[in-house]
């Protein structure tokens, strides 16, 4: 067997998730060369490599308890919502360097209560207080819902600002049905909340360097990176995988509006599936709640 | 037991253990034997199937060893494994049964 086909198969097999390559790469690899793999073994690792792939990120492999996930949102999803607030605190500084001497008017910065509920949310969640956190976190919630219409006529709930609020929902849920804060410290390490608080810093970084519609890409993208990377810091890859997938919440809902805002928008009802049904059905899967009842059978 | 009827491949690698514990390469050659060679497993089939199967309890890791320098792993039917093994032969038995007798009557009924 030539050192190029071990090379190509190799190749193959680092397409597997990392838990399956570390348990079976060597033996696969050692059934491969023993069965002279042609190009039909080839198209069979790919479609196993993304089956398992799969089945790792809707759980069914049952092997996460969603109970650490929520804990790890709990305590990173406070710290991401933050940078929601990039836009007001990029329309406050603009209003603060061209010198006005009037009170920075509501209307300028509309979805300002809610994001300081929130930050409230994220301190007392940062310094484990988790019941105080909850409580924070559901009128926070209610912030977004019912002041946030009131100031900006909705146009956060109404686009892909949407996100933030499945977001704060599912970090109110967390923060009070899940062991909290603290549990999710220690399962996500040391670099999990400074990273998170690195990505606001990039997010608001972002809007307030660049124009407007380049901004939002850009903060997006900073927000999807950073719940990546928040999330490998995770030691258990499978709790950081399905966590990163609840904490971007808000970049899928941008990439949702870019791509199906234009007739979304058309429909109230469609609207809503786009922004707020579809994305929580995604993260509900990743979470294995909506699994298959017969996982439990092999086929 | 709520269990529905198993996938082929599933089927075949857990009667490929009912005999006995087989390594990787065992189970493929195993199973290209009882289908009699009208089913070749592939790696990648054969080990998502068996992520699965061990996830479940049917199938467990018996035994490693290191044969020219290749890391080789037995793996073993478990009871549990058994039983859904025996559950899935009465359905089938059931279902073949009900078939031929059917196939019976129809033979029956053509020729007479």
């Amino acid at each position: 067997m030539s050192e190029t086909q071990e090379r190509r198969l190799r190749r193959l097999l680092a397409l597997y998730p990392r838990d399956h390559r570390e348990r079976h790469g060597e033996e696969m690899l050692g059934v491969l060369l023993d069965s002279s793999p042609g190009w039909r073994d080839a198209v069979d690792l790919v479609g196993g490599a993304i089956a398992l792939h799969l089945r790792r990120l809707f759980g069914l492999d049952g092997q996460v308890r969603r109970r650490d996930v929520l804990s790890v949102v709990s305590l990173l999803g406070p710290i991401v919502i933050l940078a929601g607030a990039a836009a007001d605190v990029r329309e406050a500084a603009w209003w603060l360097l061209h010198d006005n001497m009037e009170p920075l008017p509501t209307w300028y910065v509309p979805d300002a209560p809610a994001w300081g509920a929130w930050l409230v949310v994220a301190f007392l969640a940062f310094f484990g207080q988790r019941r105080a956190a909850a409580v924070s976190a559901w009128l926070a919630l209610g912030a977004f819902v019912v002041v946030t219409p009131i100031l900006s006529q909705g146009y956060l709930l109404r686009s892909a600002g949407a996100g933030y609020l499945v977001l704060g929902a599912f970090t109110a849920v967390a923060l009070t049905w899940s062991p909290g804060p603290v549990h999710g410290r220690m399962l996500a390490g040391k670099w999990a909340v400074p990273l998170a608080f690195g990505g606001d810093a990039l997010v608001l970084a972002a809007m307030v360097l660049h124009s407007m519609m380049f901004a939002w890409w850009l903060a997006f993208a900073a927000m999807a990176l950073t719940a990546h990377l928040a999330c490998r810091a995770v030691r258990d890859r499978r709790i950081g995988r399905r966590a990163a997938l609840v904490l971007a919440l808000p970049p899928v809902t941008f990439i949702v509006e870019a791509f199906a805002g234009p007739w979304a928008y058309g429909n109230p009802y469609l609207r809503d599936i786009a922004f707020y049904g579809l994305p929580t059905l995604i993260v509900l899967l990743g979470m294995g709640i909506l699994r298959p009842v017969r996982r439990r059978q092999p086929s | 037991m709520t269990d529905g009827a198993l996938r082929e491949p599933t089927f075949l690698v857990l009667t490929a253990l009912a005999a006995g514990p087989r390594h990787g390469y065992g189970i493929l050659l195993e199973v290209e034997q009882i289908s009699a060679g009208r089913v070749r497993l592939r790696a990648g089939t054969l080990y998502t199937a068996l992520d699965r199967l061990v996830a479940d309890d049917w199938v467990a890791v018996d035994r490693e060893e290191v044969v020219d320098g290749r890391l080789r792993r037995y793996y073993r039917l478990t009871d549990q494994g058994a039983a859904r093994l025996a559950t899935e032969v009465d359905r089938m038995r059931a279902n073949t049964r009900a078939a031929e007798t059917r196939l019976r009557a129809r033979f029956a009924g053509g020729t007479a």
